[in-house]
């Protein structure tokens, strides 16, 4: 069963940034789905192509988004990607990829889930 | 106040917007720092939130520049945000010549108060341009004359030229603290 706690996003304490608003917590959520959407497929093609600098760049910035919306597991593995990125070891490198690409997965389901208003939890 | 927000990343610059809008800012934004530039050179605007790292122009290439800007027509707030850690990026963005430094994520709260104390400091701003225009200061350099015939800064003005604080109580307060002065030394009526 998944507890509030355990959430890739607090949707109460966004929804208390945003003046408890509701339509444009959906919207940001939508913008954050898109976003993520596009960074993640920079940092795959960037893994790909081993360009490095170029997986920390995509790293830090999907990074940003997932501060800003409190995404801190995703946030976290974000970081370390950005982190392993700079110092450019390969092994380090995948083992932060998958990190992220799980914790990403989890948190698409759950976007999708909320702005298609299939989020049984209420999330709120 | 007009707000002037550079953030390259989609979903931060939107939350971001929103938040500044809910407190009643009008915004204008900026997808990296060379277009936040473009449209501050077309319109300057008194504060400027700016992410640090952003494509074609960065965080403190864009205050440098708007600091470097000679005769400004009023003076720009430049408040800072990174998720990068590390006070020496806050250095390099004091460097720069940014009022503020900014940790991402700045919760809506601690918006509020940086942009209070933002707010405070271009009332401070607008009050030391007014002051000098009273003292007679240059409407393109701003230094205003000393009596000894010299021109200065304002602030070199009011640490080198102006008197310490010597003010005394004007005719109104004098009246009432010997009101209070008098009721105080009454004798009891017990």
């Amino acid at each position: 069963v998944e507890t509030t706690a355990s959430r890739p996003i607090d949707y109460g304490a966004l929804l208390e940034e945003l003046g408890g608003q509701e339509s444009v917590l959906h919207e940001m959520l939508g913008i954050l789905l898109q976003t993520t959407g596009e960074c993640r497929a920079v940092i795959r093609r960037a893994h790909t192509e081993m360009d490095y600098p170029g997986l920390a760049s995509a790293a830090h910035k999907i990074k940003g988004a997932l501060v800003a919306f409190g995404a801190r597991s995703a946030a976290m593995a974000a970081a370390d990607l950005e982190l392993q990125g700079r110092g450019g070891d390969l092994v380090a490198v995948r083992r932060a990829m998958a990190r992220l690409e799980d914790e990403l997965d989890r948190l698409r389901v759950a976007l999708e889930a909320f702005v298609g208003g299939n989020d049984e939890g209420g999330g709120r | 106040v007009k707000i002037l927000l550079a953030e390259d990343e989609l979903a931060g610059r939107a939350l971001l917007n929103t938040q500044l809008k809910r407190l009643g800012y009008e915004t204008v934004v900026a997808e990296d720092g060379r277009l936040a530039w473009e449209q501050f050179e077309r319109e300057p605007v008194e504060v400027v939130i700016t992410d640090l790292m952003m494509p074609h122009m960065d965080g403190l290439e864009l205050c440098r520049r708007i600091r470097a800007i000679e005769r400004p027509p009023f003076y720009t707030y430049v408040m800072m945000l990174t998720s990068l850690d590390g006070k020496e990026w806050a250095l390099q963005g004091i460097a720069a010549g940014a009022d503020d430094f900014v940790t991402k994520p700045a919760t809506f709260d601690e918006l509020v108060i940086r942009l209070r104390v933002a707010e405070h400091t271009l009332h401070l701003e607008r009050g030391m341009r007014r002051l000098e225009s009273l003292l007679g200061g240059c409407v393109e350099c701003h230094r205003v004359p000393t009596p000894d015939g010299r021109r200065i800064s304002m602030r070199s003005y009011l640490t080198e030229v102006a008197p310490r604080d010597e003010r005394v109580p004007c005719p109104d307060c004098r009246l009432r603290d010997a009101h209070v002065s008098a009721a105080s030394s009454e004798p009891c009526r017990a």
